[in-house]
């Protein structure tokens, strides 16, 4: 099965020239020229060879969750040109043709249990499962939890990432964060205080969707914490 | 099932969605992101991104920052149960 630059006519080296092209553009900081327009173009032209295989890959998602009896809760999306920039310019080995979530869908789901059970559906369908990457087992360090599946399909690698009901509010909680006082938490970059509190208020979120219930203390840690980033969010004039 | 693509254009000054195209042709959908994004290229306080689903209200569900106003941002506590 082709590979995305192989369905858009262009060799794997041009592709990640563009992608080279970009991420030291990024570090300039300049504004873009024609150079940069042209990658720009090269790069928007790859992500597009993602939209088919995207959309199958959504089918079998949306087909698991409902299988499963859960409500569909289900979206898609090309990942955004300064968020794949971006990435290359954090992973400076990382190649642009390597990379394996320019297309990504997500479910909403209840609980871990869902999670899990959605995943082995996803490992039964026809898309080649490549890669697992369970943050419920592991968190990242930021505190992120949810289930990321990497699977190839007519050539292409699509990310598929399952996450409870709380591990999306915590999400979007950092996207907001992140939008409002122009931070990068998604990326951990950001006050240390802020950092922290998103690392405990994702346990105790992870506590409760493990057990019910929050214990006192996780209660009183993530208290502690939050009014350290409210501090430290005033102190930095963000609020 | 047909899925509707949405292209939503978010001002990060103002902290709130500038506009929402729907498409329901993906490829069409898929160019229009790709020019968007060239018109923006050396705009950093504006974010662009096109997300399918079968609704506009599952997308809140799913990429709902986009969708929450200009508000002052409360971090939340949890409750002991």
């Amino acid at each position: 099965m082709a590979t995305p630059h192989e369905r858009l006519g262009v060799s794997r080296s041009q592709v990640d020239r563009a992608g080279s092209v970009l991420r030291a553009w990024m570090a300039t900081g300049l504004l873009a020229g024609s150079a940069e327009q042209e990658a720009s173009s090269v790069l928007s032209d790859y992500r597009a060879q993602f939209k088919d295989p995207l959309k199958k890959v959504v089918m079998g998602l949306r087909s698991a969750v409902r299988t499963e009896g859960a409500q569909v809760v289900v979206s898609e999306r090309l990942k955004r040109q300064p968020r794949i920039v971006g990435k290359l310019a954090r992973f400076p080995h990382m190649e642009l043709t390597r990379m394996q979530d320019i297309g990504g869908c997500r479910a909403i789901l209840d609980d871990v249990a869902t999670v899990d059970a959605v995943r082995r559906r996803i490992e039964r369908q026809k898309s080649e499962v490549v890669k697992v990457d369970d943050y419920n087992v592991a968190s990242r360090s930021s505190g992120y939890r949810a289930l990321h599946v990497v699977v190839r399909r007519e050539g292409a690698l699509i990310e598929i990432q399952l996450r409870t009901l709380s591990q999306q509010r915590w999400a979007m909680l950092v996207e907001d964060l992140d939008g409002a006082y122009r931070l990068d938490l998604k990326d951990e970059q950001g006050p240390a205080e802020v950092l922290d509190y998103l690392r405990v208020y994702a346990a105790g979120l992870a506590e409760f969707d493990s057990s019910g219930q929050v214990s006192a203390a996780t209660a009183r840690r993530v208290r502690a914490a939050r009014s350290d980033a409210q501090r430290r969010l005033r102190q930095g004039g963000m609020e | 099932m047909s899925l509707v693509h949405f292209l939503l254009v978010y001002d990060l000054r103002q902290r709130r969605l500038i506009d929402v195209q729907e498409f329901t042709d993906a490829k069409e959908a898929t160019e229009a992101y790709g020019r968007a994004e060239m018109a923006h290229l050396d705009d950093r306080d504006t974010e662009i991104v096109l997300v399918g689903s079968d609704s506009i209200e599952t997308v809140k569900k799913t990429h709902g920052h986009y969708f929450t106003a200009g508000a002052l941002i409360t971090l939340p506590e949890l409750a002991a149960t």
